[in-house]
């Protein structure tokens, strides 16, 4: 288990991570999620002790090791740009963290562990190759390698699969989950890329300018985003947010010169108004494209008129961007629909499927515990 | 805007000492179009760009911007306007000169000069940005700059090479809508190059698939997504791309390669296509989201398989199942329970499903 | 973290010599002779500028002075006489070898057939040893039988007193210099061209820029920062001239072409006013530290220029 517990890391006057405290169990595939410079790669490295933090401490199966250096640590650790040793070949590669003075392996022993990540990897006909005699997609199967061959405590990896093209990171993406699965190994990494966190972290931690803003498997963050900015990150593609506020009567509405109403159940109109203290303070709904419904012409009550942007094509999906007043509306559509640029669309927010975000701190109003608001 | 009707290309060739980068391309280009030029790295589609641009001197072929010749004129007498992968802004310049860089070298008088760029800095909200280097600022808004000034002089058409690469995932998502959006504003003609299938459906009106210096198929995104006219597009356009698996057909039945898996055809007009290949060797295609559950229990025309991996995806989940030795794709969404290991009855959908020659990987039924 | 790791890493730290220690250990004998070959005689240096004093004549002590060697030496109209020559010195010297080597080096900036020779052949000039190139083209000038007249007669044009006459001598210490160092300006700017993306014209071409307009705009903008560098080497190395002087003229005819550097050995190791001379030193070291502070000051402008991205 490893435990990060109240890291700061400020470099020159700049708060990289503040007060950060995270937990990761023995063979998970925690993925840290977040935009760049939101800290991750910081995190990373404070782990692994490349770097030491002004704060905070760092527990591994209980035991202080905030003052270890790397080597002791045994954790393994993949740059984002891989660095492999680029004179030596994939095997040499591969074979160099076994053959350090520290881990004084016998030579046929590095032989049998190096055999077997290379066919796990699909990269046993690259053996003799020089590295930089290789594609991008194998250099990153090599660097991979090299963390596996270690038997580490923990992986640590640092944007594995993100400078690849789209079609790769799809390939590696299943792979590396199938080794975690297969090892049994503990993985600590950190992207931005939503979308390949999504598909391989058994849990996610959401950070963003330092701070984590939400832990819990994939799915549970998709349908309970604690805040705006979690919605944001972990979105693809992400929520669109309408200004809203509460009208006398207990009516909420929708805060734009025709007043659309949404109707909300009473339990959670009285969370909102405890949140939302004045009447006329804006607070924001959210919804997933997949939830807006959408109707071309037939005017029916509860739906609202705007207009088409653009219609976006996804394959299997497609998506309509919709003007409305000043704001973008993403929703989902069947491909059977077509749109064109300034058709005039309908659409609506089914009640139960809408979020309610508070304007201070983006927060979500239904996860707030009564007594934070 | 500078508009054009048209712009032709034909028999388009280039090239270098021992590498054909574009080999033989044809392309119409409508007035307002967004057309995209899609395809991996190397396979010419940047050097077309630059043809067109004046960057590059074709060996062979022409190049007409409305029934007039440009093939070999300068960049300068062409009149376009370029965003290049990495914005190519002058980096010791404010914003402002860099967008006024053009005009300048044009030597419009100073009234015009300030007229456009006033349009352009609403078009695309740089009022706070236009006294800072360009240097200094992030990418995303490195990019506006990069499009502001390709499109203050008013160009005929707009060459965008690979601009969103450089962003972060997350940004590229949006900086994709709102070029969308714009060039649909402006409506200015447009040829965009890139190797990301996903922002290419998105964005094109018409999209271009290339490899070695080829075109392999050219239309509508629709058209090339439940069409493809091969392997390579099948598998090239879609995130996750086509499932593939060998097999044959004989008597209303397709045979899979590897296993004693029968799937029964029973659509009229499939069976009647198929039959002109029987005993051939085949590749059958299905794309993720055309796997469906068979839910009533029914087993007829379904296949029974084990489910590998669960990749959760936001609005619904990757599922890998296993056929034979291969692993096939599927979008199945979160009403269903799964389990790894699972045997689960699929039926694949008959009008979707799209037969490829196993040794040209052309389509025969598509 | 295995048993046998934490043995090794213990075990390190008995042994007492902690990384710092090791560090220092290194540095210690390049730190001797630093100071040895340096410290030790500047500090005599600083001594001897406040004493009247010759080495030759060692049976006279050493009178102190205070700083009389510092005033009598800003006083002297002859060092002023020198300071302005000097001044009047660098500024043309470094002006020709600026305007001539960023106009070469812009010529040679494309690639053609060839080009690899002929920038062997610009550069030799600077690789030779600055006191053999005095000597040689003392004797090319010379008036009489030196080759460069020789040609100016075969086309028809009169003899120059290259070295000779007054007013002509600085020039050819000028014409010398620019001579072998020219190359040095070409170096770097060429370097500096060729540092700019070659996108950015590509850009500029778009945007129907004219060649002038590029190389105003693009060109010398981008590569200012080197091309300043250069500039300051130059001068401050101009500031310096001494061999050149030594082996052309003598720092004559007369006192024509004597430079502070000249004027400062002459007093020091021609009429070995020890004490005089090592205030003077002193006073010229001052000024080229100044100048050098420019120097660093902008480099660090331009380091945190490039780090604050």
């Amino acid at each position: 288990m490893l435990e990060l517990k109240g890291i700061t890391k400020i470099f020159g006057d700049i708060i990289a991570i503040q007060d950060l405290n995270l937990t990761i169990q023995d063979g998970e595939f925690f993925i840290l999620l977040g935009p760049t410079g939101a800290g991750k790669t910081t995190t990373l490295r404070v782990t692994v002790g490349l770097e030491k933090p002004e704060n905070g401490k760092v527990y591994f199966q209980g035991e202080d090791i905030s003052n270890l250096p790397p080597a002791v640590r045994n954790f393994a650790f993949m740059f984002e740009s891989h660095n492999l040793y680029p004179v030596l070949n994939v095997y040499d590669n591969l074979a160099f963290p076994l053959r350090s003075p520290m881990n004084r392996l016998p030579e046929k022993e590095i032989q049998e562990r190096i055999n077997k990540v290379a066919h796990d990897l699909h990269i046993t006909h690259l053996l003799k190759r020089k590295v930089s005699a290789l594609s991008g997609g194998e250099q990153q199967r090599v660097a991979l390698g090299r963390t596996l061959v270690r038997k580490p405590n923990i992986y640590i990896l640092d944007e594995p699969i993100s400078s690849l093209d789209y079609k790769l990171r799809e390939e590696l993406q299943t792979e590396f989950k199938r080794i975690h699965e297969e090892y049994g190994i503990t993985i600590f990494s950190a992207t931005h890329d939503n979308i390949s966190a999504m598909a391989m972290a058994t849990r996610i931690g959401i950070i963003h300018e330092g701070k984590i803003l939400q832990i819990g498997d994939p799915r549970e963050i998709y349908t309970n985003p604690l805040s705006m900015t979690v919605a944001n990150i972990i979105g693809a593609p992400s929520m669109s947010f309408l200004p809203c506020r509460i009208k006398k009567e207990n009516q909420l509405v929708l805060n734009f010169p025709d007043e659309t109403p949404l109707s909300v159940g009473l339990e959670r109109l009285k969370k909102i108004k405890s949140v939302i203290k004045n009447e006329e303070e804006i607070f924001y709904a959210g919804v997933w494209p997949e939830d807006i419904q959408i109707e071309k012409e037939i005017e029916t009550t509860g739906f609202i008129g705007a207009e088409v942007d653009t219609v976006e094509y996804h394959g299997a999906e497609k998506f309509v961007n919709i003007s409305y007043h000043d704001i973008h509306v993403k929703a989902l559509i069947s491909p059977g629909m077509s749109y064109r640029h300034k058709d005039r669309i309908l659409f609506s927010l089914p009640s139960e499927k809408i979020y309610f975000f508070e304007p201070k701190q983006g927060k979500n109003i239904d996860k707030l515990l009564t007594q934070e608001a | 805007m500078g508009f054009l009707s048209e712009i032709k290309v034909q028999k388009l060739k280039k090239y270098y000492e021992n590498v054909k980068a574009v080999d033989g391309i044809d392309l119409e280009i409508k007035n307002g179009e967004l057309i995209v030029l899609l395809g991996p790295s190397g396979c010419g589609k940047t050097t077309t760009l630059r043809c067109i641009a004046g960057l590059e001197v074709p060996t062979e072929g022409n190049i007409f911007f409305d029934d007039k010749e440009v093939t070999h004129l300068t960049p300068s007498d062409r009149n376009v306007g370029m965003v290049f992968q990495f914005y190519a802004l002058y980096p010791h310049l404010r914003v402002r000169d860099n967008i006024t860089f053009p005009l300048r070298a044009q030597r419009v008088p100073r009234s015009q000069i300030e007229e456009k760029l006033k349009q352009v800095v609403s078009i695309f909200q740089l009022e706070n940005l236009l006294k800072r280097k360009a240097r200094d600022l992030p990418p995303g808004d490195q990019q506006r700059v990069a499009l502001a000034r390709a499109i203050v002089r008013d160009p005929k058409v707009l060459l965008l090479d690979e601009p969103l690469s450089a962003l972060d995932e997350k940004f590229r998502e949006e900086m994709r809508s709102e070029l969308g959006s714009l060039q649909k504003r402006i409506g200015i003609t447009t040829i965009y190059v890139t190797h990301d299938q996903r922002e290419a459906m998105a964005l094109g009106d018409v999209i271009v698939v290339m490899k070695e210096g080829e075109i392999i198929q050219k239309g509508s995104p629709e058209e090339l997504y439940e069409h493809p006219n091969s392997v390579f597009v099948g598998h090239f356009l879609g995130t996750p791309g086509m499932n593939f698996v060998n097999g044959q057909y004989t008597n209303g039945k397709i045979l899979i390669d590897g296993t004693d898996l029968i799937l029964p055809i029973e659509n009229q007009s499939l069976k009647e296509k198929l039959r002109l290949y029987q005993e051939k060797l085949l590749i059958i295609g299905i794309r993720p989201e055309y796997i469906e559950i068979q839910q009533d229990g029914n087993k007829e025309g379904t296949l029974p398989l084990k489910v590998i991996a669960i990749e959760p995806a936001g609005r619904f989940r990757l599922v890998d199942f296993l056929l034979g030795e291969k692993i096939i794709r599927s979008r199945i969404n979160w009403s269903f329970s799964i389990r790894e290991d699972q045997i689960i009855q699929l039926k694949f959908r008959e009008d979707k499903i799209c037969i490829f020659d196993r040794h040209t990987e052309e389509a025969l039924i598509s | 973290m295995n048993e046998k790791n934490r043995d090794q890493y213990i075990m390190k730290r008995h042994y007492g010599i902690s990384d710092q220690t090791f560090k220092l250990l290194f540095i210690l004998p390049s730190l001797f002779i630093l100071l040895f070959l340096i410290g030790y005689p500047f500090a005599t240096l600083i001594r001897s500028s406040f004493y009247s004093f010759s080495v030759l004549r060692t049976a006279t002590a050493p009178k102190f002075v205070g700083v009389k060697n510092y005033t009598f030496i800003l006083k002297d109209a002859f060092t002023w006489g020198r300071f302005l020559f000097t001044g009047k010195f660098v500024i043309i010297n470094v002006a020709v070898q600026f305007l001539l080597g960023v106009g070469i080096a812009y010529l040679l900036q494309k690639n053609f057939k060839g080009r690899g020779a002929i920038l062997t052949i610009i550069l030799m000039p600077m690789m030779l040893c600055p006191v053999v190139v005095g000597l040689f083209w003392k004797y090319m000038l010379n008036t009489d039988w030196g080759i460069v007249n020789y040609i100016l007669q075969l086309f028809g044009l009169p003899k120059v007193e290259w070295l000779a006459k007054e007013a002509v001598s600085v020039y050819s210490v000028i014409l010398v210099d620019t001579w072998m160092w020219t190359p040095f300006m070409i170096l770097l700017a060429l370097a500096a061209f060729t540092a700019i993306p070659r996108y950015l014209y590509e850009a500029a071409e778009i945007d129907r820029a004219s060649s002038w307009f590029k190389f105003w705009n693009i060109t010398i903008p981008l590569s200012a920062p080197v091309l300043i560098i250069a500039l300051l080497f130059r001068l401050i190395d101009s500031l310096k001239m001494f061999d050149l002087v030594y082996t052309l003229t003598g720092g004559g005819p007369g006192s024509a072409t004597q430079t502070l550097s000249f004027d400062l050995y002459k007093r020091a190791f021609q009429y070995f006013y020890t004490g005089e001379a090592s205030a003077y030193g002193i006073i010229l070291l001052m000024v080229i530290i100044s100048l050098s502070l420019v120097f660093i000051r902008y480099l660090n402008r331009l380091a945190a220029q490039n780090s604050g991205r």
